[in-house]
C-alpha cells in the first residue's frame, strides 16, 4: 500500500460527510483494539523519512515510520531525536506524538511537543493542513501543532512531522541508586537541591525496577548525555551528594535499561499518567496505590512530577473518584492507554475545570467538525 | 461615556484620554507604524482587567492589551476607535517555588526583575530578549519570545506552565498546570505566541533553570562570514550545546565599538561570534575549549575568552545593546526578524546585502546564530518617505529570500502588523482559516487585538467538510 495523502485525505471527508467514524492508526502498537462502530484510518504506509538534513538537525518523517527505524535512519547521520515514549519497538512516531507520550528524556529534553517543529495533518473535515515549519524557531501564526501533539488524535491525523533532532552525544551513561521509599524521596529531593540538570531522573517502583532487571527495591536511575567532561561530572556530582546523604545505595543498571524501561511500562494493560509536582511526585504514586490498589508499577520523571502507573483494570467510578482527589491538589490525569471499552467510559481527560473544559471541545469542534475521529476525550 | 464607565472601574487616575497622552502609546518598537488608540486604561488587578474586558464586551469595542511596548511588529498598536489596556500596573511576583522550580507573576513583570529575584535562591528565567531590562512576561508570553539563551534553554513557551487567562468576554480561565501538564489540550502551547488575540494573561507560571556553577564565553573574530556561519554549524554538529551563540557582522562591530557600549572587538573582524557555554566546571572547561578549537579551524583569526565576570559582561553588554547603538546611526532603525536553517545562513546573508545595496539601505546583522535566527537592521528615515518605501521593499524581499531558503517569516517578535502580509508566503488558505477558526473560539466577536497576525483576505472559510 502507497502512501497517498490526497486520497487518504478524501477518506477523512468522505466520512466526514457521511457522518462515519475513523480511528487513525499508525503501527497499531499502542492501542489495543479499535473502537465500535469505528473504521481504521490506516497511516501505516506513511513510513518514509521523507527529507533528512543532518547538518540543519532537522528531519522529516511520515507518522507510520517506526520509532526504532527512524532511530537507526537518524543515527546513520550522527543524530538523534529526544523522544522515548513507553511502547513496544515498532511504536510509530504518529502515535507517539498523538499521544503526548514522554519518556524519561522530557527531563532534559522537555515533553513531545517540544521536538516537533512542524506537521502535516489532515483535519477532522478531510483538509490537509500544514502548520509549523522546518526551522528551530518560529512564531508565525498561532501554534496549533501544540494541540494536535498529545491530542491523541481528536484533532487530526497526523501524516507527517518536521523534527528537532540532537546531535549525536559523545557520552551516554546512567547511574542508579536504590533503597526504600523514603530514602529515594530524600535522595531525589538532594539531587534537584544540588542543581541536578540530567538527561533523565526516573523514579522506579520495586517491581518495575525488578522488571528493568535491577534491585527490587525503589530505585532513582540518573541519565547524563553529553560530551564526555559534562556527562562524567553530572554522574560524579549526584553520586557524592547521595554518598552524603547516606540514604540510597548504588546498584547496576543493564546497559539496555531505557529501552527496557520503554518495552516495560508499554507492556501495561492501563497506563495513567499523573501531572504532579517535582516535590510530590510520592504523593502521586500513593494516590494511584490507593484508588487502584496493586499497581502493575509506577515511574516517575521527578524534575517534571510526572508519574506512570499501571494497572490491570479501571472501573469509571474508581478513575472518577482518583481524579477529583488529584484535582483538589491540581493534578490532571489522562488515560495514556486502554481498551476502547475503558477509554470510552473513563475518558482520556477528565477532572477539567468548566473553562479549559469549555475551550477543549470548542477547539476539538473546530478541528473535526463533524465529529469522525473515534477518540472518546471526555466520559 | 465609555471612559467615564472604566474609570469607574480602575479609578480616574488610570483612565487617559488627552491627546498629548495617548501620542506616548502610538508607536512601540517598530518604526514604519504609528496609531493612536482612543482611550488608554491602566487595570490595576486581575479584578479590574476582567471587569475592564466584561464592559468593552457588553459595548462591543476592540482593545489591544499592551505590556512595555517594546515589541517590534506592531502588535501593541491601537486604532482611534480601540481601547489600549496597559498591564504594567500587574507587576508583583506572587510566588517562588524553589523546591518546585517555578514562579507565579503578574503580566506586568520585567523579565530581568523576574530572575533578579530568582537568583538568591540558585535559578534564573531563562528567556532572555535584547528588551529584558524593560520587556515583560506578559509581552514575552504573547509573543513567544526568545532571546539569546534559548538556543540552549528554550522560548518562552518551553517555561510556561500554566496561566490565568481573562477572555475577551471577561471570563477568568484557569490553563494548564502548575506541574506542566496539561490538563485536556495544551491550552497553554496554544495561548503562548498567540499575539493578544486569545484574550490577556493576568497571572503566569512558569518554569525556573538552576543557575549554571560555571559560565565560559568567548570572542572569535573571523576575516568572512561564511566562515563563521560555518563555525556555528560545526560547533552545533560536534554536540556541543552552547547557552548561546550569537553573530555580528563588520557593521554591527564597528557601530557598537564607536558608542559608548564598546565591547573590544576586533573593527576589522568581517564577523564575530559570541559563544557561550554553561554548566559544571569541568564540562563546560573542556566544551569551551572544543569550540575554540572548532572556531579556530573554521577560520577564526583570534579567540579570546572572557577571563572575568566584568569581561563576559562587557562583551554581552556589547552584543545586548547593539540595537540601542544601531540608533546613533539613523533617526529610525527596523529591527527584522525571520529564521533560516543553519547551514543557509551564509548565502541567506549575502542575499540581504545584496537587496541592501539594490534599495540603497545600509543592513547591519546581529542575530542568534546558533538557531539560524536573523535580525537584519534596516538604517533609516521615516520623514523621508522614499526611505519608508525602500525599506518596505526591502523588507518583503528579505522575507522572501528566507522563506525560499526553508525559512520562516518571524522566530521571535511575532506577526504583528509588520508581517501580516507575509503570512501567505509560509501558510495556505486553509490553515489560515483553522487559525481564524481557532481565535473565534476564544474570541467570537474578534475584539481582541484585532488586525493582527491573519490577513483576512487570504483566509479559507474553515468548514465541516472539505469539497475537495
Amino acid at each position: 500500500m502507497t502512501a497517498d495523502l490526497a486520497a487518504t485525505a478524501r477518506t477523512v471527508g468522505a466520512a466526514a460527510a457521511a457522518g462515519a467514524r475513523l480511528f487513525p492508526r499508525g503501527a497499531g502498537r499502542w492501542w489495543p483494539d479499535v473502537p465500535e462502530g469505528a473504521e481504521v484510518l490506516d497511516l501505516s504506509p506513511f513510513a518514509q523519512v521523507a527529507r533528512f538534513d543532518a547538518a540543519d538537525l532537522v528531519a522529516t518523517a511520515g507518522a507510520g515510520c517506526a520509532l526504532d527505524r527512524l532511530a537507526v535512519r537518524l543515527a546513520s547521520g550522527g543524530t538523534w531525536l529526544a523522544l522515548d515514549p513507553p511502547g513496544p519497538v515498532g511504536r510509530s512516531l504518529g502515535g507517539a506524538l498523538s499521544a503526548g507520550g514522554a519518556g524519561p528524556l522530557a527531563a532534559g529534553y522537555g515533553p513531545p511537543r517540544d521536538q516537533v517543529l512542524g506537521m502535516t495533518l489532515i483535519a477532522g473535515n478531510g483538509t490537509v493542513v500544514r502548520i509549523g515549519g522546518r526551522v528551530v524557531k518560529n512564531v508565525a501564526g498561532f501554534d496549533l501543532a501544540k494541540v494536535v501533539v498529545g491530542g491523541h488524535g481528536a484533532f487530526g491525523a497526523i501524516v507527517e512531522t518536521h523534527l528537532r533532532l540532537r546531535a549525536t552525544p559523545e557520552a551516554d551513561r546512567s547511574r542508579a541508586w536504590a533503597g526504600p521509599l523514603e530514602s529515594v524521596v530524600a535522595a531525589s529531593r538532594a539531587l534537584l537541591e544540588a542543581g541536578a540538570a540530567p538527561a533523565a531522573l526516573e523514579v522506579l517502583s520495586p517491581d518495575l525496577a525488578e522488571g528493568l532487571g535491577t534491585a527490587g527495591e525503589w530505585v532513582l536511575a540518573l541519565r547524563a548525555i553529553g560530551t564526555r567532561p559534562a556527562v562524567e561530572e553530572e554522574l560524579e556530582t549526584a553520586a557524592l551528594a547521595l554518598q552524603s546523604l547516606r540514604a540510597c545505595r548504588e546498584v547496576a543498571l543493564p546497559r539496555d535499561v531505557w529501552e527496557r524501561w520503554r518495552e516495560v511500562v508499554g507492556s501495561w494493560p492501563i497506563v495513567l499518567r499523573i501531572g504532579a509536582d517535582p516535590s510530590s511526585w510520592a504523593d502521586a504514586v500513593a494516590l494511584a496505590e490507593r484508588h487502584l490498589g496493586l499497581l502493575e508499577g509506577a515511574s516517575a520523571t521527578v524534575p517534571r512530577g510526572t508519574v506512570r502507573a499501571g494497572t490491570r483494570a479501571l472501573e469509571p467510578a474508581t478513575a472518577s473518584s482518583m481524579r477529583a482527589e488529584a484535582a483538589r491538589r491540581g493534578w490532571p490525569i489522562t488515560l495514556e492507554r486502554a481498551p476502547a471499552r475503558t477509554r470510552s467510559a473513563v475518558g482520556i481527560w477528565g477532572g477539567m475545570q468548566p473553562g479549559p473544559l469549555r475551550l477543549t471541545r470548542a477547539l476539538r469542534d473546530t478541528f473535526d467538525p463533524a465529529g469522525v475521529f473515534a477518540v472518546p476525550l471526555l466520559a | 461615556m465609555l471612559a467615564d464607565e472604566l474609570r469607574r472601574i480602575v479609578g480616574a487616575r488610570f483612565v487617559r484620554t488627552a491627546r498629548a497622552e495617548l501620542a506616548t502609546f502610538a508607536a512601540d518598537g517598530l518604526p514604519t507604524h504609528r496609531s493612536t488608540p482612543g482611550v488608554v486604561v491602566f487595570p490595576g488587578s486581575t479584578a479590574e482587567v476582567c471587569a475592564v474586558l466584561k464592559l468593552l464586551s457588553e459595548r462591543g469595542v476592540p482593545f489591544v492589551a499592551r505590556g512595555a511596548g517594546t515589541g517590534l511588529s506592531g502588535g501593541a498598536l491601537a486604532e482611534p476607535s480601540t481601547v489600549l489596556v496597559t498591564l504594567t500596573r500587574l507587576a508583583r511576583i506572587r510566588a517562588i517555588d524553589a523546591t518546585n522550580r517555578r514562579a507565579v507573576v503578574e503580566p506586568g513583570v520585567v523579565n530581568a526583575t523576574l530572575s533578579r529575584a530568582a537568583l538568591p535562591l540558585g535559578l534564573m528565567y531563562a528567556p532572555d530578549p535584547s528588551s529584558q531590562t524593560a520587556c515583560t512576561i506578559g509581552g514575552n508570553v504573547a509573543e513567544n519570545a526568545g532571546g539569546p539563551h534559548c538556543l540552549k534553554y528554550g522560548v518562552t513557551t518551553n517555561h510556561v506552565l500554566a496561566l490565568e487567562v481573562a477572555l475577551p468576554s471577561g471570563e477568568l480561565v484557569r490553563l494548564g498546570s502548575a506541574a506542566g501538564e496539561p490538563w485536556g489540550a495544551d491550552l497553554v502551547g496554544l495561548f503562548v505566541g498567540s499575539e493578544g488575540m486569545f484574550g490577556i494573561a493576568t497571572e503566569i507560571t512558569v518554569g525556573l533553570v538552576p543557575v549554571p556553577p560555571s559560565v565560559r564565553t568567548l570572542l572569535a573574530d573571523f576575516a568572512t562570514l561564511r566562515g563563521a556561519a560555518e563555525a556555528v554549524s560545526r560547533i552545533i554538529a560536534a554536540g556541543i550545546v552552547p547557552a548561546a551563540l550569537e553573530m555580528m557582522d563588520q557593521s554591527a562591530v564597528r557601530i557598537v565599538e564607536e558608542s559608548v557600549y564598546r565591547a573590544g572587538y576586533p573593527t576589522d573582524a568581517a564577523a564575530v561570534l559570541l559563544a557561550e557555554v554553561d554548566g559544571r566546571p569541568d564540562g563546560v572547561a573542556a566544551e569551551a575549549e572544543r569550540a575554540a578549537s572548532i572556531c579556530r579551524a573554521a577560520g577564526a583569526r583570534q579567540v579570546r575568552e572572557a577571563s572575568t565576570a566584568a569581561e563576559r559582561e562587557r562583551l554581552w553588554q556589547g552584543r545586548k545593546k547593539a540595537f540601542g547603538a544601531l540608533g546613533r546611526v539613523s533617526a529610525d532603525l527596523l529591527v527584522q526578524d525571520a529564521v533560516v536553517p543553519r547551514t543557509a545562513l551564509p548565502d541567506v546573508l549575502e542575499a540581504i546585502a545584496a537587496i541592501a545595496e539594490r534599495h540603497r539601505l545600509r543592513v547591519t546583522n546581529v542575530f542568534h546564530a546558533g538557531d539560524g535566527n536573523l535580525h537584519p537592521n534596516l538604517s533609516f528615515d521615516a520623514r523621508d518617505p522614499d526611505a519608508l518605501a525602500r525599506v518596505e521593499v526591502a523588507s518583503g524581499e528579505i522575507m522572501r529570500a528566507c522563506v525560499a531558503a526553508g525559512g520562516t517569516i518571524t522566530g521571535e517578535h511575532g506577526v504583528g502588523l509588520d508581517k501580516i502580509d507575509y503570512m501567505p508566503l509560509v501558510f495556505g488558505p486553509d490553515v489560515l482559516g483553522l487559525m481564524a477558526a481557532v481565535r473565534r473560539r476564544f474570541d467570537p466577536d474578534e475584539r481582541a487585538n484585532p488586525g493582527k497576525v491573519l490577513p483576512v483576505s487570504q483566509c479559507r472559510e474553515w468548514r465541516p467538510w472539505s469539497a475537495t
